[in-house]
């Protein structure tokens, strides 16, 4: 399984591959939603984990992207923004898991 | 001798000019003496006319303006050289009641038959003196409250800023966190002092994340969002907020027994309201010899309360009345727009906020009252409700 870490923020972006790579997950990494691209080299099984608010093209256009695949992975959104802000932000995705940051709640519960 | 003589029309023209202006209108010869003070001087300064006629103008200046009227008048007969004829300039004027105020004077003169008079026009500034006051006061207010919501701003943009590094701090401890368990199962004994101080920086990146969550709770915008809370816990979390700081000056003294009844209120609010009181405490009690906030709470027969009380002067009764008032300058300490807010709030819960001004060498002791909250709310609650002190601590997850 890969994980692929779509965050802005250096710092939040290499703990997280730290993370995911202690548990024997593979990563792959991208500073902006550009980056990350249509999505194509994603499999199925895997879990991508999106920070919502990007610089450029916003979290919630990448995930859109994701949920139009054939066979969508599983998203994890990860954000810092008001609580008010990300519910609004995803009224128009359903099941998807958010964190907040900091996270103080277990990440790896949620990748297993 | 007007009752002898009928009056000429001119004479006429001018006595009803003269009773009809509205501004103040006196007329003076070369000695300074009055010949004619109107009905509008009469309201300005408080004499009738006839106290004033043939007097020394004079008695209208402050005692300080007495001496030197004279001089002026002498001084412009001698040199023509004119300091408010025909200008105008703002001076004092002091009422029959001897209290003095501001007014604009122009003044215009006659040579007639009788030798030079001068003619006085008077509008009161008082009223508009008044406004300029109250108008620099509210702007001082709105400066302090611009402050105030930029320091909001600002913690708002600090609290999110530090957000990023501790996520990362603590996706890092967790990373090693397994590796430490990965090292302890392939038998390569750590030392037991290195898993101690991991367990030890864990615990202290977690408690910094509650705090920074709670800081983002209080200063988001949000819809107010009520539930069954517990009112201990959410006091001790304001309070730990409040005392951020300020542990080592101010002395804490918590009472209340362990377990309150459910109060339905949004915590959030409540905690603006609690970190405003202690807030104004910590303020009050500053000067005092080891000043000290005590925090009661308790319940009574359909209320659970708290008061927030310091060891300060207590509250002056000229402040009382205007306690409550947002735009209150006279001290600038801004009390008075956290202490509205936090009224607000608590009447919008149904609740009321009281004040014991204290005094007499005792601090000033606020006490808000909320309702025990009613139990035909519980059915109208999911489940997670029914776990008060659950919903109140964490009220942050998603």
């Amino acid at each position: 399984m890969t994980v692929h870490i779509v965050e802005d923020d250096d710092g939040v972006r290499d703990a997280l591959s730290e993370l995911c790579k202690s548990v024997g997950c593979k990563v792959r990494l991208y500073p902006d939603g550009e980056t990350f691209g249509a999505g194509v080299d994603v499999s199925p099984t895997d879990v991508v984990l999106v920070d919502l608010g990007l610089p450029g093209e916003h979290g919630t256009e990448v995930i859109r992207r994701i949920k139009a695949l054939p066979m969508p992975p599983r998203v994890i959104v990860i954000s810092g923004l008001p609580l008010a802000d990300i519910h609004f932000a995803m009224r128009e995705f359903a099941n998807v898991a958010v964190m907040r940051k900091p996270l103080t709640s277990e990440l790896l519960s949620l990748l297993m | 001798m007007q009752a002898v003589r009928r009056p000429t029309l001119s004479e006429a023209r001018l006595e009803s000019v003269l009773e009809t202006a509205p501004d103040g209108i006196i007329v003076m010869d070369e000695g300074s003496r009055l010949l004619i003070f109107n009905k509008a001087c009469e309201q300005l300064f408080g004499y009738e006319a006839g106290e004033v006629l043939g007097e020394n103008v004079a008695m209208l200046m402050p005692q300080e303006h007495h001496d030197s009227h004279d001089l002026y008048v002498q001084r412009y007969r001698a040199t023509g050289e004119r300091k408010i004829i025909g200008i105008g300039r703002e001076v004092e004027g002091r009422r029959k009641d001897g209290s003095i105020f501001p007014l604009d004077l122009s003044v215009g003169e006659a040579l007639t038959p009788n030798g030079r008079q001068f003619i006085g026009v008077i509008r009161d500034l008082s009223a508009r003196r008044e406004t300029e006051r109250r108008l620099a006061a509210v702007q001082a207010d709105l400066i302090r409250m611009t402050r105030v919501s930029a320091l909001d701003e600002m913690g708002s943009a600090l609290a999110h800023e530090l957000n990023q590094p501790l996520t990362a701090i603590m996706l890092y401890l967790q990373a090693l966190e397994r590796e430490v368990q990965r090292l302890q199962s392939a038998e390569t004994k750590l030392e037991p002092r290195a898993v101690e101080l991991l367990g030890k920086a864990t615990r202290e990146a977690q408690r910094a994340g509650s705090i920074i969550s709670r800081v983002r709770q209080l200063v988001e915008k949000r819809a107010p969002e009520r539930k069954r809370s517990d009112l201990n816990t959410v006091v001790d979390e304001a309070l730990e907020l409040a005392m951020l700081g300020r542990r080592r000056s101010i002395i804490l003294e918590r009472y209340g027994p362990e377990v309150l009844p459910v109060v339905f209120v949004d915590p959030v609010q409540v905690q603006q309201v609690v970190l405003n009181l202690a807030r104004n405490a910590v303020e009050a009690c500053q000067d005092a010899d080891r000043p000290t906030l005590t925090i009661k709470t308790w319940f009574e027969s359909d209320s659970v309360c708290f008061s927030v009380g310091d060891n300060g002067p207590g509250i002056a009764p000229e402040q009382m009345r205007t306690l409550f008032s947002a735009f209150r300058s006279e001290n600038g300490t801004g009390m008075g727009i956290g202490l509205t807010i936090s009224r607000a709030i608590v009447q919008n819960h149904k609740g009321e906020l009281l004040v014991d001004p204290g005094g007499n060498g005792h601090g000033a002791r606020f006490t808000v009252r909320l309702p025990i909250a009613a139990e035909e709310r519980v059915a109208n609650r999911d489940s997670a409700a029914a776990m008060p002190m659950a919903a109140a601590a964490e009220p942050d997850k998603t």
